[in-house]
């Protein structure tokens, strides 16, 4: 079960109408190390960890990373939603806007589409959580180059707080695999 | 007084920020094994004032690692 609260994790302020840039940010919206994998990521290896304390974590972050994807969503939108549409065409916006008019839709900056084969769920603790520590490392990289990128001051701030919070995931996915490693040492060797 | 933790508890005025990567090593686990990758455990130091951890992604100034964008 959820509970949704009706705001922002971190407050949103878009400074400009930039369809460039949106058509850059919707990576994370849809793309292989974006918010929506990591969030499916997580929320999916739940049901097969071995130890409370991984199933919570991974349930913390994976709502989190929803609540990262709400605010993504939120960006490309306040980005073009007062773009005139005499002024699209010719924007790296108007290929997404041939299909979707201004709505944010899954998929990378390139175009293409969201897939579950970014992810995995291999039923093994360990692999997982290796896997998740480093969706969190390209997840950072992502952003890094989104803020090189980014020419919009608050979508820089917004992309300077969700990059500091892929640090703090690695460090609790870090902390929950030596949780893992040790207990699947005890169950080995008891 | 408040049985919860004050997020201005007292720090080094004189670097209230420091740089985590300067800080000391962290508990490693006693036995490291070939083939595992170790984190070590966050110690629970100090906290941010709040306003300013919503700000900065996080609570712990041990976990601050903002990102230093080059000039060129």
């Amino acid at each position: 079960m959820w509970i949704y609260e009706k705001k922002l994790e971190y407050p949103v302020k878009v400074s400009s109408c930039n369809p460039t840039l949106a058509s850059l940010i919707i990576e994370q919206f849809g793309g292989a190390d974006g918010e929506l994998a990591a969030a499916l990521r997580y929320l999916t290896q739940v049901w097969t960890m071995p130890i409370p304390q991984a199933k919570a974590i991974l349930t913390d972050i994976g709502t989190e990373e929803l609540a990262h994807w709400e605010m993504i969503g939120t960006m490309v939108y306040q980005l073009v939603k007062d773009l005139p549409e005499s002024k699209i065409a010719g924007t790296p916006f108007a290929a997404h806007y041939a299909n979707h008019g201004k709505s944010p839709f899954p998929h990378n900056a390139a175009g293409a589409p969201f897939t579950a084969t970014y992810f995995n769920s291999k039923g093994d603790p360990i692999a997982n959580i290796y896997e998740n520590m480093a969706a969190e490392q390209k997840a950072r990289a992502t952003y890094e180059h989104l803020i090189r990128l980014s020419d919009d001051p608050g979508v820089t701030d917004a992309l300077r707080f969700l990059r500091e919070r892929e640090i703090v995931h690695f460090q609790r996915f870090g902390e929950t695999a030596r949780l893992l490693q040790e207990y699947m040492d005890s169950k080995r060797y008891y | 007084m408040q049985a919860i933790p004050n997020p201005n508890a007292p720090m080094n005025m004189a670097n209230p920020y420091p740089n985590p990567m300067a800080m000391p090593m962290y508990n490693m686990p006693p036995e490291i094994q070939l083939a595992r990758a170790y984190v070590p455990d966050q110690p629970y130091e100090r906290l941010f004032p709040l306003n300013e951890a919503l700000k900065k992604g996080t609570l712990f100034p041990n976990l601050y690692q903002p990102y230093m964008q080059k000039r060129n």
